[in-house]
């Protein structure tokens, strides 16, 4: 296992976030964490990048305790995260975020360089040269994925990746993650967008309310009655509008 | 005689562009310390006192002052690693007063309120050049390297610093540390150019026209320290017919560019080449 997590519990000021997650990622495998608004997910990732602490539990990554190892730590050991909202540095240029992010790679080596996220994102090249603050959002999320590429990871964490994004734009996002998964990275994709999210995984977690009450193949999820009322379903267009504006 | 007046105004221009670089390079990194009046005061009390007693000589004292300015600022940033914000600029300001009221109380040592007096004057333009030049060469240095970005990420969002790899406290040790190395070396320099020291001057004062320098000049890039300070420098000479109403002057220069240069001078103009530069590479 790439990633196992067991009997996970996250508290903030005595109130429970996270209760008995347990969870496993294989090496290469595509995996997403869905659940609604509140459920948790977030927390979970940031346990995962040693942000917040866990309560009890355990987390290892290839075969190493991460439970009191600091954030930074965690990233040199190539378990990468790419936060919500996607945080790129807006006063450098595209080509200067790209190439912090190899500050992640401490000893490990380098396997993609800027022509290779060029490649996989053809628009990063165009504007190589201009300013990180003036792309367009999914431009932005692009850009923070490339980064995060250029620290080498064995496994990506992204956080609500289509988070703000047009439809046509999460479709490249999505499809960009799918083909470096083929390439072999492994990836924990933490979405709202439930639908999307289960049709571009194999494998899923449902998590409502800090516990993770579903779990199996995407496709089954996706086919489930029960999960379609509960997180495919209940939405109204308007509500889904209003998303995507947001 | 005019050029010697001039030569003065420059002598604490290069002394003041130190002090600012002290503050600088912690707020680079993201950590509102204003404790590098305190390191200033510090370096000059122990330089002044290692020279007019114990007869050291000035390059040893200042050697001595900047370590214990490098000591002080890493102990020091122990116990602040957890405080962020506000809560370190109000932690460092009462490193500032203990500092200070320490100079007043500690009498045997530092002379209480009347201060050291009749330190020799070992120090003039050409000292003071290269030590600001050798902070220019550090400044310049950690700009072009991984520091420097790293300085930058953890000042913007600490989740993304960690997520690239970098040790947020790590960094924020590292610039307290050059900020009080900084501190203590330039205080150190300013005892032995000034002739006396008291309490009073490493106070709160100092630690005002150290920000202003900064938030007048701009923190992202290494000139704007040094165009903060030149103005601050030069502005109580230009408006001297003014008086009694030089505050004001200065007050008035402080929110006219806060309000329209919000980055500093240097900041503001640099980021309108690089947009305009960007605009053109479309």
């Amino acid at each position: 296992m790439m990633l196992t997590v067991k009997n996970l519990a996250v508290a903030y000021d005595g109130i429970d976030a996270l209760r008995g997650i347990d969870l496993t990622v294989a090496a290469g495998e595509l995996v997403a964490l869905i659940g609604p608004n509140g459920a948790g997910k977030s927390t979970l990732l940031n346990a995962l990048s040693g942000v917040v602490r866990p309560r009890s539990g355990s987390i290892s990554f290839a075969g190493r305790s991460l439970s009191r190892t600091a954030p930074h730590r965690i990233s040199r050991l190539g378990l990468l995260q790419v936060p919500e909202g996607r945080q790129i540095l807006a006063d450098l240029t595209v080509d200067e975020n790209l190439l912090l992010g190899q500050l992640a790679l401490g000893a490990r080596k380098q396997r993609h360089d800027l022509a290779s996220v060029r490649a996989l994102f053809p628009i990063l090249a165009e504007r190589r040269r201009q300013l990180a603050g003036s792309l367009s959002g999914g431009q932005q999320q692009m850009l923070a994925i490339g980064r995060a590429l250029m620290g080498a990871p064995d496994m990506l964490l992204l956080d609500e990746p289509s988070l703000g994004l047009a439809p046509m734009i999460c479709t490249q996002v999505f499809d960009a993650l799918r083909r470096l998964n083929a390439d072999g990275l492994t990836i924990l994709l933490v979405e709202q967008n439930a639908t999307r999210a289960l049709a571009s995984t194999t494998r899923a977690y449902v998590l409502e309310q800090g516990r993770i009450v579903h779990t199996g193949a995407s496709a089954d999820l996706a086919a489930d009655g029960r999960i379609i009322a509960h997180y495919l379903g209940t939405e109204t267009p308007d509500l889904q509008k209003e998303r995507d504006l947001t | 005689m005019g050029l010697g007046v001039y030569q003065s105004l420059f002598d604490v221009f290069l002394l003041n562009c130190g002090f600012a670089f002290s503050q600088f390079i912690v707020l680079r990194a993201g950590v509102f310390s204003i404790a590098s009046a305190a390191y200033a005061g510090i370096g000059g009390y122990a330089t002044a006192i290692l020279v007019t007693r114990y007869g050291v000589s000035a390059p040893v004292a200042v050697a001595a002052a900047t370590a214990l300015g490098l000591i002080v600022a890493g102990v020091l940033s122990i116990p602040l690693a957890r405080l962020r914000g506000v809560y370190q600029a109000i932690a460092t300001l009462a490193f500032v007063e203990i500092v200070v009221s320490l100079g007043f109380y500690a009498e045997d040592l530092t002379g209480g309120a009347m201060g050291i007096n009749g330190i020799p004057k070992l120090v003039g333009t050409g000292t003071l050049c290269v030590a600001l030049g050798a902070v220019l060469y550090l400044m310049v240095a950690i700009d072009r390297s991984g520091l420097g970005r790293a300085f930058d990420t953890v000042r913007q969002d600490e989740t993304v610093a960690g997520s690239l790899g970098i040790s947020v406290q790590r960094s924020h040790a590292i610039a307290f540390i050059i900020s009080g190395g900084i501190g203590g070396l330039f205080g150190g320099l300013q005892s032995l150019y000034v002739y006396s020291i008291e309490p009073q001057q490493f106070g709160f004062a100092l630690l005002v026209s150290m920000l202003a320098s900064i938030v007048l000049g701009g923190r992202g890039t290494v000139i704007g320290p040094i165009i903060g300070t030149a103005i601050l420098t030069a502005l109580p000479e230009l408006a001297r017919p003014l008086a009694e109403n030089r505050p004001l002057i200065h007050g008035l220069l402080l929110i006219v560019i806060i309000n329209y240069l919000p980055h500093g001078v240097a900041d503001s103009l640099a980021l309108l080449r690089r947009r305009r530069r960007a605009a053109n590479a479309v």
